[in-house]
């Protein structure tokens, strides 16, 4: 991209724009990977504990 | 260990009031990782041509439209419906987000600056367990869903008014959906997705020698290599460049994302083999990070 072109010399800082836009995205990460978790990691224990299933392996 | 207890009470509602099984909450969590891990590469290769923003919103509506028919479920069908359409904008805005800070972040600074993700993603990944635990406890599995909103509401204001990128091509609406590569996209789709159904059947809901375990296996297998094939030489302007694999380093690199997924997500535990199915997955469900690193690559040309 342009932007990276211009800014491979000396000491990068961010720009008042590129902290804006790193803050917006951590916080819209923040939402996904409390989405993914609140349900996802728990489901090895939830197979586990329901013990429904019964691997054929 | 006691937040995992509390969290897993969320699936074991979800279950009860959905009337499903074990399986179905099984794919409840399953659907969204495949959606999530198969649309990332595609979304990333369309932002190049459709913009950042531009897709980064469209991830935002489809997350938000996920998450608003998962709390309105009553059924398990609509439940993995929402859930797939959930990850599709969950691995959106996962790629984009590391896609745009590629952008805006050279090389040397990334580490750094995308510590502030990672940030995110640790704060999220060890308050959602407990959140969730919570809103069980206390209220209905809903509320996992509904407290989306707040979020999706702010998401939109930051992407449409902040997250603003000059980098869009400038090329009409028929030459970008022309550069698109839309076979290899549906090849990529197609292949992968059979592919980790099989592997998600494999082992809980059929033998891992059955045919509808190995069918889904092989038939993946072969649209991959077929994806393969069809980058290496029909489409130069590709989906998922084969020249990302140019040197032993980046495929060290896309070998430590694959291992790192792979121990990350799933402790090993001897007692339980059938986990291995999911290490896998979680292991291609990372493999597919190291796209990313096409970023990476492009800097290093400059």
């Amino acid at each position: 991209m342009d932007i990276e072109k211009a800014s491979t010399t000396e000491e990068w800082k961010p720009q008042k724009t590129e902290w804006i836009i790193m803050i917006s995205l951590s916080i819209i990460s923040l939402m996904v990977a409390l989405d993914a978790t609140i349900l996802v990691t728990v489901l090895p224990v939830s197979l586990l504990v329901t013990d429904e299933v019964s691997p054929s392996c | 260990m006691k937040f995992l207890h509390l969290a897993d009470r969320v699936l074991q509602q979800i279950t009860q009031s959905l009337n499903g099984n074990a399986i179905d909450a099984f794919w409840t969590g399953t659907s969204y990782l495949l959606s999530n891990a198969v649309f990332q590469p595609v979304i990333a290769s369309i932002s190049e041509f459709f913009g950042r923003q531009q897709l980064l919103i469209l991830s935002l509506i489809f997350f938000t439209a996920g998450t608003i028919v998962c709390a309105v479920a009553n059924n398990f069908t609509v439940m993995l419906v929402g859930r797939s359409i959930q990850g599709i904008g969950g691995g959106g805005i996962l790629t984009l987000s590391q896609v745009i800070f590629c952008d805006i972040v050279p090389l040397r600074y990334r580490p750094k600056y995308f510590a502030i993700v990672q940030g995110s993603w640790a704060i999220g990944s060890i308050v959602g367990p407990v959140i969730g635990g919570a809103f069980v406890a206390n209220t209905t599995w809903r509320w996992c869903f509904y407290i989306n909103f707040p979020f999706c509401a702010l998401g939109f204001v930051l992407a449409i008014f902040f997250v603003r990128l000059n980098a869009v091509a400038k090329l009409t609406l028929a030459q970008k959906l022309r550069q698109t590569d839309w076979i290899g996209a549906l090849l990529f789709l197609g292949g992968t997705t059979v592919f980790l159904i099989g592997l998600s059947w494999g082992g809980v809901q059929y033998a891992w020698n059955s045919v509808q375990t190995l069918g889904p296996l092989i038939l993946g297998l072969a649209g991959v290599a077929v994806f393969v094939g069809w980058q290496l030489w029909i489409r130069p302007q590709s989906l998922l460049p084969m020249s990302l694999f140019y040197c032993p380093s980046a495929i060290i690199s896309f070998y430590c994302a694959l291992v790192n997924g792979l121990l990350v997500s799933n402790p090993p535990s001897p007692n339980l083999p059938w986990l291995t199915f999911l290490q896998i997955f979680s292991a291609l469900y990372y493999l597919l990070f190291g796209y990313d690193l096409d970023g990476y690559r492009e800097s290093v040309h400059y």
